[in-house]
């Protein structure tokens, strides 16, 4: 583990202008106000802060994924609190994207109020929104656009190939997607798209690309599936830092967090409940969870 | 700086110091957790390869007493989980007869160790020779009563009791009942109370698990039963909070008696604020009346007729509070520190970074910071206190906060249950000090 000295200095350059040097420090501030005239100055506060939140959900994805090979199973505990922090940081860089882009609907519902329950299955529940669950198909949504652009054509249908792409959003009415891209980690939000997992954990037949919403199944399938390795798209976006996708895939192997969601699984309470909730609160979760990491 | 005690002030020694030199820790060697008895006469340590250390008290020293293997790894097969062979927790019985037992528990399973001495072996068998093997018994022309005779001490560690199967979280804290005949056992979710002779059943008094996963939001993180009230317990949760549960009101006990919260500062809300609530350690008082709790950066006094705010609040390493997001990057911000409090109750400790320790004594008001490391381990060297310099100009002797080692914590610390001497655990060091009046 390096010493906190050297990771100290290596956090220096995002963390200097935010930290300062008063005694007061917290660590990450929320969204400040502008502090001089203009409208750079406030956008360059508002861009640094989103930069924040955007190295604080890919540490904490990070960790998520990382604990899942740990020795003796994931840690409920760590891996609440990590999701407390990713709710956090999610809503701070939701909130400052919003900022800048005029709102295209009315604003949902702010997730404040849904409250930063911080469970794991919920943050899956974030991760995989669908909205379009009572649609028969699913489409692909073309992410063409540079971080800047914050606008994709509504109603767009082309394909979309994005290869290592988490997906969440605020909430279910709203059209905004916040997008992390693992291989540049880099987070952006796009609005108005549509969106297919990779896979579909309650696919039938254990289809695994564009299958149609089903009934809600009592437990994730595909485990084993590797997930197919898409081309990737040009961006250009910075790299915030330099870790390998491939290296990220090859740790986490096929079997997604197989440990995790059987460790779920054969708890027996949960496969009653599992059965009995509908696939938005269950079944989704855990094929979402499964899939929110083979996305890797 | 030096600690007022009863018959003047406390000068803390370096006793004895037990472990590898070398700073290449090998992982089975980590220490994890360390108890003294109730007499003060053993203390045991637990590291993470699932060994068990003794070490009785011989003229102010403690020496090897006896090392055995508590847990082995095992593998879950339903869950594709290694269950790992880390003591997470020992925790002594009263002392009954000449044996010692103690209890001793990794993630999943709870063991009753017998620790017992054999110095005497019985000599003068008619049937057997004396490696064992059986005479003819044709050669036997005579009769003799067999005598004890005395041998070379050797202490055995034998399992009595295995409790498994009752947990379906990890474990964090086992807890002895005041009635000697129960004890609990809790894990994430859940608090079982055991019969210390029934290993095939256990009865759930706390069950914190919603019917919906997905609404979870705080996991129990430690428990302890009342030294004095049998019916009595605490158990901390992630959030911060502390309940009181008397297993008189109910079977179960997921309704607390009483609930003890502090309400959070907003000037200090953070990210990082529900990690740093969150408690690593819960202890009440050797006189039941007080219970401490241990959270990320500070130590609190509860009394137990209060639930609104603790009387005390002890800050450890308020420095730490700026740094939290770097913390959190390399993991520190989970450390999860434990604390304990000497005879007498005057006084409370915990660890820190940089191999330091915290003293705060409540009747006087002060505090001390003081540092376990070798170079400080010469034969009844005392200890000087440190200070952590948190920004301006550095004094001499002072360390900068980014001058500490975060590799180099304590997590475990225990004070003898009468006398000032206390065992200090580094990662893979076991450190004994002492009151020089002592």
């Amino acid at each position: 583990m390096p010493l906190l000295g050297k990771t100290w200095s290596a956090m220096d350059a995002v963390y200097t202008d935010l930290e300062g040097t008063s005694a007061e420090d917290v660590g990450i501030c929320p969204l400040r106000e502008p502090t001089g005239g203009g409208v750079g100055v406030a956008a360059r506060a508002r861009m640094e802060s989103s930069l924040d939140a955007q190295n604080l959900i890919s540490i904490s994805l990070r960790k998520i994924q990382s604990s899942r090979t740990q020795r003796g199973g994931i840690k409920l505990h760590k891996n609440l609190l990590v999701t407390y922090v990713l709710r956090s940081a999610r809503q701070l860089y939701v909130s400052g994207n919003l900022s800048q882009t005029p709102p295209q609907t009315p604003r949902p519902r702010e997730d404040a109020t849904a409250g930063l329950s911080g469970s794991l299955t919920e943050l899956a529940h974030d991760l995989y929104n669908f909205p379009g669950l009572e649609s028969d198909t699913w489409q692909h949504q073309q992410q063409q656009q540079a971080p800047e652009e914050q606008q994709a054509p509504p109603g767009a249908d082309s394909e979309l190939t994005v290869p290592g792409v988490l997906w969440w959003d605020s909430n279910t009415q709203s059209n905004q997607k916040t997008v992390l891209d693992l291989d540049t980690h880099v987070v952006t939000t796009v609005t108005a798209g549509h969106f297919l997992p990779d896979c579909c954990a309650h696919g039938r037949g254990g289809k695994k690309r564009r299958t149609d919403a089903s009934e809600p199944v009592g437990e994730p399938s595909d485990f084993g599936s590797v997930p197919r390795k898409r081309p990737r798209t040009e961006e250009g976006c910075e790299h915030l830092d330099g870790t390998d996708v491939s290296h990220l895939m090859s740790v986490l192997g096929s079997s997604g967090l197989s440990e995790f969601v059987s460790w779920q699984q054969t708890d027996l309470e949960q496969i009653r409940t599992v059965q009995s909730i509908s696939l938005r609160h269950s079944g989704l979760t855990y094929g979402s969870w499964t899939r929110a990491i083979e996305a890797f | 700086h030096l600690l007022p005690g009863p018959g003047g002030d406390m000068q803390w020694c370096f006793s004895q110091v037990k472990g590898a030199i070398d700073d290449d820790v090998a992982e089975a060697d980590i220490i994890s957790t360390v108890e003294f008895n109730q007499t003060g006469e053993l203390l045991a340590t637990g590291d993470k390869g699932g060994r068990n250390k003794n070490q009785p008290q011989f003229r102010s020293e403690y020496n090897v007493y006896s090392t055995f293997q508590s847990h082995e790894p095992e593998f879950d097969y339903l869950k594709s989980l290694e269950i790992e062979e880390k003591i997470n927790k020992i925790r002594w019985l009263p002392q009954k007869n000449a044996a010692h037992f103690l209890l001793s528990t990794n993630d999943k399973t709870i063991k009753l160790w017998k620790i017992s001495e054999r110095d005497k072996r019985p000599d003068g068998y008619n049937l057997k020779e004396d490696d064992g093997r059986y005479k003819d018994p044709n050669s036997i022309t005579s009769l003799r009563v067999p005598v004890l005779i005395p041998m070379d001490l050797m202490v055995e560690a034998s399992p009595r009791r295995v409790f498994a199967n009752a947990h379906t979280y990890h474990i964090n804290s086992i807890s002895v009942n005041s009635d000697n005949e129960t004890y609990l056992s809790a894990d994430d979710l859940r608090i079982n109370l055991w019969h210390l002779e029934i290993t095939d059943r256990s009865f759930n008094i706390v069950d914190i698990k919603p019917a919906n996963m997905e609404d979870l939001t705080e996991v129990i993180t430690a428990a302890e039963f009342h030294p004095l009230q049998c019916n009595t317990f605490v158990y901390s949760s992630s959030k911060g909070t502390i309940r009181l549960c008397d297993m008189r009101n109910a079977a179960l006990c997921d309704k607390h008696s009483k609930l003890f919260e502090e309400p959070e500062d907003p000037s200090n809300r953070s990210f990082f604020s529900e990690i740093i609530s969150s408690i690593s350690d819960v202890k009440f008082s050797h006189n039941g009346r007080y219970m401490m709790t241990r959270d990320y950066l500070s130590v609190k006094i509860w009394d137990l007729n209060m639930e609104t705010r603790p009387v005390e609040t002890y800050q450890v390493h308020e420095y730490l509070r700026s740094k939290l997001c770097s913390l959190y990057e390399n993991d520190c911000i989970f450390d999860k520190f434990e604390c304990c409090w000497n005879g007498d109750d005057s006084v409370v400790m915990t660890g820190s970074y940089n191999n330091f320790f915290r003293m705060f004594d409540r009747g006087q008001h002060r505090d001390v910071t003081l540092e376990a490391s070798r170079e400080n381990s010469k034969p009844l060297q005392v200890l000087k206190p440190r200070k952590v310099c948190a920004g301006g100009k550095r004094k001499k002797d002072e360390i900068s906060v980014d001058s500490l080692d975060f590799n180099k914590k304590i997590l475990h610390t225990a004070w003898h249950p009468q006398d000032n001497i206390i065992a200090v655990a580094t990662t893979n060091n076991l450190y004994i000090f002492q009151d020089k009046v002592n």
